[in-house]
């Protein structure tokens, strides 16, 4: 894992120094050294299933060499379909078993089949390199280079979903163009991503789990502890997901490598359908491109399109998870971007925007978000009832609204700030899934971070610019704009030291939430 | 662009150099955040102190908590006419650690005696308490653990404990309570105030209950021979400095609750002679057997190895007959 001190200060380093002593030596030395490397990592990762992993990639191999010679449809269906088959059968058995109506007598065998790490990015890949195969795109290539871009390190356990394309041509010759501004870039990246997960992912991660628990298991909860809940757990698995995006987009970039970035400022999405080009990017562009097109996209009429979009939002909700959680709330991100299209066919008279445009876009970033949020919730609770009990009480409306901030001893003194509404400040740890001061700081600093600070490659674009994905959006407060380099590189590298000493004394493992998907 | 990756690596070498700073303003100063592992801090200091203040010969019974609330050194004292003392801490420090705090207290001519419990056989433990109690101490003794385990023990004192230990360094407060206050002890280290005594006896009854029947607890049942393990390596160290010095060391087992469903496990008596063939190779005489050293359900307190007043003094006199019969040093 990225954020081990063994990955960042052995691993890492030693992988990056043989790649440079290798592209002295030789063209192919650098690709040599990160196949190896990759190989090494994956069986780190897992021993027990090293040896499918390599045989799954040989497997595939020999699939993509069968197609780039002959480049029909039925041989690149013959592999995809092999490929949804692995997936199918290591991540849904078990879910379909405990799912399907059994007649009467004994009940399904209840199954658990672990899936290999990594499993659900290494098969979007294979399907990504057949497809672009097929289609001619990707028409020539070699071994070493189809078989890094499988199981190539930084991107191995949950992505950047990076199209065969992009980055084949970079992995034969990468490593041997590792420059100072990809080097500086890289550590930036590293640094940030380190941060984003070990400080903020890391303190975020412990005042959700409490609240959804009790959801789950039928105990009392407060409207205060829902809310706080659901908002610890939107931006937990913001900053570790877009914190390991960044890592790997860094680690790759030091050996030369760009991968495509996955996030660019989701929580200002002023819409689902902007939220949706700014969250996990290349999942969203590999469904696009490999099942919503095919499908017919929005080429075949508001119905049709609909349905499309329900059924690629389902499946999205179903790649994460094996579970009726997931499978809703693909569907309820889904409906959002169906009604997101239906009102964009709304007649031109129809313009609340128009002259009070900055107010409105405040207002559709609140719905947004809010919807985000509320998503969340279903994505996060381990059952559909656990996720309902949650929203009931985020819905409750209470015109009392107790807030645990005040001192011990601190007696229940209302204040009342709008007519009918009374505010109570009771002594701290009278709601025990409510954090406090110290969640209310947590979430308060997650709203300045999301909303008033650049994103990473926004930061770092100055050094060597990423693919950009796009503008950073309409939200209403323009971003905190970077200083000079200097200041630049120093509070790179003091997030990158408060990411290590997060690290250093962590007291349990926290793997990358993205990492079990 | 290089001038870049300096200056990105110049807030880690700062943290780096400040956290050394750290380290060595807290090391050796007591960690008052922590009521659990004050205690032990407490419990080894003063052990220590009271220990190195008896003059001539005494017997002293190394081992861990089982050791604390299972014998009286006073008690033991007036059975045999032997001066004694109490040296019982805690089994989470590891036997390794546990004979280095002897050592400091042993002088010639005296006698150790080791009750470890079943789980010192096992394995070095770099927990939080092992890592924060020697920290505290001001113990070198972790620095000759292999890296690894150094590095773990490096980490297992949090940002908290440095900071609150250099700030005690740098100004030091001298009406604050330190963790030797804690607990209470007799002149030869017995206990002189149970901390039992707050608990109600249906938490001891539901407590004994959930542990009795866990022998992994007690014994590890995985462990196999325990001669495989790294402290068999430190018991022979010891037995070496104490024959260097002229002090007599004896062995035996600790007191313990017998559950009848452990002696069913095939594997239970083989371990027995394992742990009595380990001290036989070290020439270490041992004292009496198993079924000396367990005891009934109703003389513990809250587990099934601290045992209560009634139980430390049966299972005192016992131990007294044994060792007598053992040595010619009784009067």
């Amino acid at each position: 894992m990225f954020h081990e001190l063994s990955f960042l200060f052995l691993f890492l380093p030693g992988v990056w120094l043989a790649a440079r002593l290798a592209g002295l030596a030789h063209r192919l030395g650098p690709a040599l050294v990160l196949a190896g490397a990759s190989l090494l990592f994956c069986w780190l990762l897992d021993r027990s299933t090293f040896a499918f992993c390599c045989l799954y990639a040989l497997g595939n191999l020999a699939g993509a060499r069968l197609l780039a010679r002959r480049p029909s449809s039925w041989l690149a269906g013959a592999v995809v379909a092999a490929n949804i088959l692995v997936l199918g059968f290591y991540k849904y058995t078990g879910f379909l078993l405990s799912s399907l109506p059994h007649p009467a007598g004994p009940p399904w065998p209840h199954l658990e089949i672990l899936a290999p790490l990594g499993l659900s990015f290494i098969v979007f890949r294979a399907i990504s390199a057949a497809l672009e195969i097929k289609s001619g795109r990707m028409a020539r290539f070699g071994c070493l280079e189809y078989l890094l871009y499988l199981m190539y390190f930084p991107t191995f356990l949950a992505g950047p979903i990076a199209t065969f394309q992009e980055v084949s041509p970079q992995l034969e010759s990468g490593a041997n163009r590792s420059d100072w501004p990809g080097i500086a870039a890289g550590l930036g990246f590293l640094g940030v991503g380190l941060f984003k997960k070990m400080v903020l992912a890391g303190n975020l991660a412990p005042l959700s789990v409490g609240a959804f628990q009790a959801a789950s298991t039928g105990g009392a909860l407060h409207f205060v502890e829902a809310w706080g809940a659901a908002l610890a757990y939107t931006f937990e698995l913001y900053f570790d997901f877009s914190g390991y995006s960044d890592m790997a987009i860094g680690v790759s970039r030091l050996f030369g490598i760009r991968l495509p970035a996955n996030f660019n400022a989701p929580y200002r999405a002023a819409s689902i359908r902007e939220f949706w080009r700014r969250w996990h990017i290349t999942l969203s562009r590999f469904l696009r491109d490999n099942l919503y097109i095919p499908l017919g996209g929005n080429r075949k009429g508001t119905a049709r399109t609909f349905l499309n979009v329900m059924a690629v939002m389902g499946l999205c909700g179903l790649w994460h998870g094996a579970g009726w959680t997931f499978l809703v709330w693909g569907l309820l991100h889904g409906a959002c971007l169906a009604a997101d299209n239906l009102w964009r066919l709304r007649p031109a008279w129809l313009n609340p925007g128009g002259r009070f445009p900055r107010t409105w876009t405040l207002l559709c970033w609140t719905a947004s978000f809010l919807t985000v949020v509320l998503a969340w919730v279903v994505f996060r609770a381990a059952t559909l009832e656990g996720a309902m009990a949650m929203w009931k009480v985020m819905f409750t409306p209470t015109s009392n609204l107790f807030l645990p901030l005040g001192a011990p001893g601190t007696g229940p003194a209302p204040f009342e700030y709008l007519p009918g509404w009374r505010v109570f400040l009771l002594p701290e740890g009278i709601l025990p899934h409510f954090g406090g001061w110290s969640q209310l700081g947590w979430l308060g600093a997650s709203f300045c971070i999301v909303l008033a600070l650049p994103t990473t490659q926004a930061w770092l674009a100055a050094l060597d610019p990423v693919p950009a994905p796009g503008p950073e959006g309409e939200f209403p407060l323009r971003p905190w704009h970077p200083g000079p380099g200097t200041v630049r590189a120093l509070v790179s590298g003091g997030l990158f030291a408060a990411g290590v000493a997060a690290v250093w004394f962590a007291t349990t493992p926290s793997p990358f939430l993205y990492a079990r998907f | 662009m290089r001038r870049f990756c300096l200056l990105f690596l110049a807030p880690l070498a700062l943290a780096v150099a400040l956290y050394c700073a750290l380290l060595v303003l807290a090391f050796g100063q007591e960690v008052r955040g922590n009521q659990a592992i004050c205690w032990i801090v407490g419990l080894v200091q003063q052990k220590s102190r009271g220990a190195s203040l008896l003059e001539g010969r005494k017997v002293l019974f190394i081992g861990g908590s089982a050791t604390h609330y299972g014998l009286r050194a006073g008690l033991f004292t007036g059975r045999t006419g032997l001066q004694a003392y109490n040296f019982g801490t805690n089994a989470g420090l590891g036997l390794p650690y546990l004979l280095e705090e002897a050592k400091g207290v042993l002088k010639p001519g005296d006698v150790a005696v080791l009750l470890p419990e079943f789980i010192l056989y096992h394995g070095e433990t770099v927990d939080e308490v092992f890592s924060k109690v020697t920290f505290s101490r001001g113990s070198t003794f972790p620095l000759s653990l292999p890296w690894p385990k150094l590095v773990t023990w490096l980490r297992n004192i949090g940002p908290a404990h440095l900071l609150r230990g250099a700030l005690r360094r740098l100004a030091p407060r001298p009406g604050e309570v330190a963790c030797s206050d804690s607990a209470v002890l007799t002149a030869q280290g017995d206990v002189a105030r149970y901390f039992t005594e707050s608990l109600q006896p249906r938490e001891f009854q539901q407590s004994l209950d959930q542990a009795q029947h866990d022998l992994s607890l007690w014994i590890d049942p995985s462990g196999g021979d325990p001669a495989a393990h790294p402290p068999a390596r430190a018991l022979k160290a010891f037995k070496a400095w104490c024959d260097a010095r002229g002090i007599v060391v004896l062995a035996s087992y600790p007191n313990v609750y017998f559950d009848p469903e452990w002696a069913a496990r095939p594997s239970f008596h083989k371990y027995l002679e394992g742990i009595e063939a380990l001290y036989r190779a070290d020439n270490i005489p041992f004292l009496g057997d198993f079924a000396s050293a367990c005891y009934p359900r109703e003389l513990f307190l809250e587990t099934h190895y601290h045992l209560g007043p009634q139980g430390a003094a049966r299972r005192t006199e016992d131990f007294a007959r044994l060792f007598c019969a053992a040595t010619t040093l009784c009067r």
